[in-house]
């Protein structure tokens, strides 16, 4: 290779690296920063008293409090499972959503733009004409005490018998609509032809639903599946908004959420958040736990999925 | 269709730009005027809960106009959290905090030399027109005083006097028995006695009172709040495990506080959602203060009712000797209101040394427990403080404002705008212009003026385990909503709220609130 | 009656499902609409109407309550327009860097070959199947010692690229010829010149609609807003604390009122931008 031709493979190569660095050392170095190093200082705090000294306290106290039957930890656990679940049995009727406006059904450009609404509004200024409108000033408030033949109005959010169903319901009806850009790009890409020549030979909705779409789009339901097993701690309805954890409802993730907003600002002391660090590596332990033995049944699901 | 959707698209940016001009030009900024000069500048930070912005921006005002060498501005917040968030820490600006920041002294300037100074104008030293139960309660435990009250006002049962009325209730109650007749007799009118908002309305302030009345004040600021037993121990886990007068007021409330008889929905409401339904007749009585008239000043309608003078806790016979049945109680109350209400004279039931009341023999001690327990009204004066960092760059201008503030000059000022009362009068001994005062306005100014002890929210005075230990008097249960809870699952009795509260003291006086003490 | 054409080449069986089904999401349609409505009509309602007759119709119509609220919001000392700055700094500015730094992390990856150029991918399937929980309390120490708490800087929290879009942009690259590159390099193309001339402008739909997604989620944030920015409102923390505010001074009429106003900005964009936001783009994946 003559001089010149190094110099320009130089060049080259120096300019290779200069872009790699340049797409690589940003995310790398946040990755470094506000993933390892929050994670792994997180265990440490875990593992840290009030006093700034390395023992199991937290983990102690997690495990009293555990034990008390009403204790807020039990509550949210609890609440949490229920709205996993919740969230989980949404799965199927969000996809039919998209599946629908897929097929096409009367109105489906209307609700196609009409669903994005929740998404698009802020989730503050719903919550706060939701409380409003189920108020006992309301008529769903009146309705619910007129079926249920009770003497007074509900205070639907400040009634433990009620306050959890109401924020399950709110979630079940804002949630309704599901992910549709993902799901509609899942079933757009559907190839027509398949559809067409299926619809030649006759097959019916049904057959054509479960023995051409379903096992086409179940790589990516697999996929959300697991991603959702991940998430089995996160579950959570809007209960800092609506309730602020109060009568029952408190969440794993709103505990946390007010836990960190209590000791957030001038409030804050260095050990405020020991507690709740030494909470989240059980947590983690758990739904780690799980979601490895979920992968190891949809680990095909990675292989097939074709973005 | 791409017409229509571009066509909503544009009307949509124009009514946008409509109203921002629209609106333009009309103020609402929260600063007026900063200025740059620590030392003739005065930065206020205001917890703006209430009594609105207009008072003080008239002190202001009339301030910079009477003392151009300073100049004083102010931003305010509806979160007390965001104002206090910035006291204490480092490159805090502020000179002046109105707000209610609990007593860490640490950092507070003492104001003994503004109160025992005399203003321009004035003719008395601020010390002698303040309202001497007033000043006890401010006083911290060092002797010293660290913050003087900007508003907060009084409080006490608001009610009806419609509902009253047409109810046939033709004396306000005397005691908490009473108390709980007359939501009977509303309750059987048709009319729903009570309402409230989440999480506890305002009866933890007249709880104060209650509990203050049946201990006596001395009990309950140099023991209860001193957090001292009767041996002198302090701090003590006996003072909270004692059964004394919060047992008393939860069983008070067991009478009162009752799902029959608290208006529906008042367990999840905010403040003025429930102060919007009372001033609209949902419900005959809610404890509510001062700031009643301003806050809902875009709802009116305060013509129709008035404060009543507090009630006197019933179990309060347990600590008289002369006085023990009920009947006698309220006898001897409505002695005493005809004495404050200058019907009679106090030597028109003098016997001695003793009293007679409808032939009845009340010791002088009795006496004087009732008088001072009919007489002893909530306040929530320190709720709404004014405090001065001992950091601030202009201690010498902070409190040459609170001084205006309460000079004759200022107070009139004030109490025009706000219409609500200080613990204060004018050093001429003459009242404030009440004019122009409504019903509701007039009937708690005149409790003010009556009252011989204010008990407050926030106590001066307190044990640091209540300022920093995080213990309080009910320890944290929410009594309120427990005692009127729909759900039967939810309710419990004041004896069931008392074990509660012994629980919640077991669990945490060693392990949270003794060591969170700094 | 014209027969629908939704209903072509359908069974009376499947014409009948779907009206079922369409009646179903006309419900749920006019929820979300009747809810818009709901807080419009409050907005021109009084006060005491919104408290004691939530759902009737307002005796007048006080418009002026719109124009009200720009005097009046106002949040620790920031009025309307900077909150929807900051809100639009913060989402829309943010999505940007976080799925420019995403798309180019992905591109690299999948298009060049270098020492743990795999590793990525690994480390991101590791992170959203294997969750960690508890770092909130970590993560906002970190923020506060880093000055990213209350402060522009706090943009800096969205250049990362290790997240779930890496996945959805190095299938695409994976998928994008490299004969377009060579044919750029051909012409004397660098690196930079390869993939901001000619692969990056290819990516344009993807990008857009992963924006869109990133930005939607950001914009109506108010969890991490209200925790890391409370002194730096954006407009949904201006709401949250704007209620407290009105709450005091007896006003929800403008309350409500706000929340429509708040709420117009991504109304219009979503109605300039609505078929690029609901357009089936190839986000879901088959099996291939």
């Amino acid at each position: 290779m003559n001089f010149a031709a190094s110099k320009r493979k130089k060049k080259k190569d120096v300019e290779l690296i200069c872009f790699i660095l340049f797409a690589v050392l940003i995310p790398v170095i946040h990755w470094l920063v506000f993933y390892v190093y929050a994670n792994g200082s997180s265990i440490v705090m875990g593992f840290t008293n009030s006093q700034g000294r390395l023992s199991f306290e937290n983990f102690v106290r997690l495990y009293e409090e555990f034990k008390m039957p009403t204790s807020s930890i039990r509550i949210a656990l609890k609440n949490t499972l229920i709205t996993y679940v919740i969230g989980l049995v949404l799965f199927i009727p969000r996809i039919l959503v998209s599946y629908f406006l897929y097929k096409q059904i009367p109105g489906a450009s209307f609700f196609r733009i009409v669903f994005f609404i929740p998404s698009i509004l802020f989730s503050v200024c719903v919550a706060m004409c939701f409380t409003r409108m189920v108020g006992t000033s309301g008529f769903i408030a009146k309705m619910v005490g007129d079926i249920l033949g009770m003497d007074r109005v509900p205070e639907l959010l400040a009634d433990s018998r009620f306050a959890n169903y109401v924020i399950w319901g709110q979630m079940i009806w804002l949630g309704f609509p599901g992910d549709m850009i993902i799901w509609g790009g899942t079933f757009a890409r559907i190839p027509n032809e398949v559809l067409e020549s299926a619809k030649i030979d006759g097959v019916t909705w049904w057959s054509e639903f479960t023995r051409i779409t379903v096992p086409l789009v179940w790589p990516t339901v697999a996929l959300k599946l697991v991603l959702t097993a991940a998430t089995i701690f996160s579950a959570t309805g809007q209960v800092f908004l609506l309730t602020g954890g109060g009568y029952g409802t408190v969440t794993l993730s709103a505990w946390q959420y007010i836990t960190l907003l209590e000791g957030s600002g001038s409030r804050y002391t260095s050990n405020v958040y020991n507690y709740l660090s030494a909470v989240g590596i059980v947590m983690t332990v758990i739904a780690v736990s799980i979601s490895l033995v979920i992968r190891k049944y949809t680990d095909k699901a990675f292989d097939d999925i074709d973005f | 269709m791409k017409n229509f959707k571009r066509l909503i698209a544009i009307i949509l940016s124009i009514t946008l730009f409509v109203c921002c001009f629209a609106g333009c030009g009309k103020g609402g900024a929260s600063t007026s005027g900063k200025g740059t000069n620590s030392k003739t500048d005065i930065e206020i930070s205001y917890w703006n809960a209430g009594l609105d912005r207009f008072w003080l921006e008239g002190i202001i005002d009339a301030f910079n106009k009477k003392y151009p060498e300073y100049h004083a501005y102010y931003s305010a917040s509806s979160s007390a959290a965001t104002v206090n968030a910035t006291f204490g820490i480092d490159g805090d600006t502020i000179d002046l905090y109105l707000s209610n920041i609990k007593y860490d002294v640490s950092n507070l300037e003492p104001l003994d030399d503004v109160l025992n100074s005399t203003v321009e104008g004035d003719k008395k030293p601020l010390i002698e027109k303040f309202n001497k139960g007033y000043l006890d309660f401010v006083k911290a435990s060092d002797g010293h005083y660290y913050t003087l009250t900007f508003g907060g006002g009084v409080l006490g049962i608001v009610y009806n006097k419609e509902h009253f009325k047409k109810a046939g209730i033709k004396q306000t109650p005397r005691t908490t028995n009473e108390l709980s007749l007359a939501c009977d007799s509303l309750n059987s009118s048709g009319y729903k006695p009570i309402c409230h908002f989440s999480p506890t309305g305002y009866w933890h302030f007249l709880s104060e009172a209650l509990f203050c009345q049946y201990d006596g004040f001395d009990y309950y600021i140099n023991n209860f709040y001193a957090c001292k037993d009767k041996n002198g121990n302090s701090p003590s886990k006996d003072v909270f495990t004692q059964k004394d007068g919060r047992y008393q007021v939860l069983k008070a409330y067991e009478k009162i506080i009752t799902p029959e008889y608290v208006l529906e929905g008042s367990n999840s409401v905010d403040h003025t959602t429930a102060q919007t339904q009372f001033l609209n007749g949902k419900a005959s009585m809610m404890v509510s203060g001062s700031w009643l008239s301003n806050e809902m000043v875009s709802v009116g309608g305060l013509d129709k009712f008035s404060m009543m003078r507090t009630p006197v806790i019933s179990a309060i016979t347990d600590k008289l000797t002369t006085v023990k049945s009920e009947g006698e109680l309220r006898k001897l109350i409505s002695a005493i209101d005809s004495i404050s209400d200058g019907e009679k004279k106090e030597s028109d039931y003098k016997d001695g040394d003793d009293y007679v009341v409808e032939g009845a023999k009340i010791s002088a001690a009795d006496w004087k427990y009732v008088w001072t327990a009919r007489h002893t009204i909530p306040a929530n004066f320190s709720g709404n403080g004014a405090y001065i960092p001992k950091y601030s760059n202009n201690v010498t201008g902070a409190k040459e404002f609170l001084k205006f503030l309460f000079s004759d000059e200022g107070y009139k000022i004030y109490a025009d705008i706000l219409k609500i009362p200080l613990p204060l009068t004018l050093s001429t001994g003459e009242q404030i212009d009440t004019s122009e005062w409504n019903v509701f306005e007039k009937s708690q100014l005149a409790l003010l003026l009556e009252a011989e002890i204010t008990p407050d929210y926030e106590i001066a005075g307190k044990h640091r385990i209540f300022i920093d230990g995080g213990a309080m008097a009910f320890a944290d249960v929410n009594y309120i909503s427990s005692l009127c809870a729909a759900n039967q699952g939810d309710r419990k009795t004041a004896t069931q709220l008392w074990d509660l509260i012994q629980k919640k003291v077991n669990d945490n006086y060693e392990k949270k609130w003794l060591k969170n003490i700094k | 009656m014209k027969r629908l054409k939704s209903f072509d080449r359908k069974s009376p069986a499947e014409i009948v499902l779907y009206c079922l089904v369409s009646l179903l999401f006309a419900v749920v349609a006019f929820s979300y609409l009747y809810i818009v409505f709901w807080a419009v009509m409050s907005g021109a309602k009084t006060h005491t109407e919104i408290v004691l007759a939530p759902f009737s119709l307002p005796k007048k119509w006080n418009w002026s309550h719109y124009i009200e609220v720009f005097s009046l919001l106002n949040v620790n000392g920031h009025g309307f327009f900077e909150m929807l700055f900051n809100s639009c700094y913060f989402s829309i500015v943010g999505s940007l860097i976080n799925q420019f730094v995403t798309i180019t992390f992905a591109y690299c990856c999948s298009k060049y070959k270098f020492p743990a150029s795999t590793l990525p991918y690994t480390i991101i399937m590791i992170m959203i199947t294997l969750p960690i929980y508890g770092a909130g309390g970590a993560t906002y120490k970190l923020y506060r010692n880093l000055g990213l708490v209350d402060s522009y800087a706090h943009i800096l929290c969205s250049a990362g690229g290790m997240n779930l879009n890496f996945l959805y942009y190095r299938a695409f690259f994976k998928n994008l010829s490299w004969t377009y590159a060579e044919a750029a390099q051909i012409d004397g193309a660098g690196h930079f010149g390869v993939y901001f001339k000619v692969m990056l402008p290819q990516a344009r739909p993807i990008f857009g609609a992963l924006f869109l997604l990133c930005w939607l989620g950001s914009w109506n944030s108010y969890e991490s807003a209200l925790l890391y920015l409370p002194n730096l409102p954006t407009l949904p923390v201006g709401i949250y604390q704007f209620n407290t505010e009105m709450i005091y001074r007896a006003r929800l009429d403008i309350l409500f009122a706000a929340c429509v106003l708040v709420s117009l900005p991504a109304l219009l964009l979503f109605a300039l931008f609505n078929k690029v936001i609901t357009s089936n783009v190839s986000l879901g994946g088959i099996k291939g």
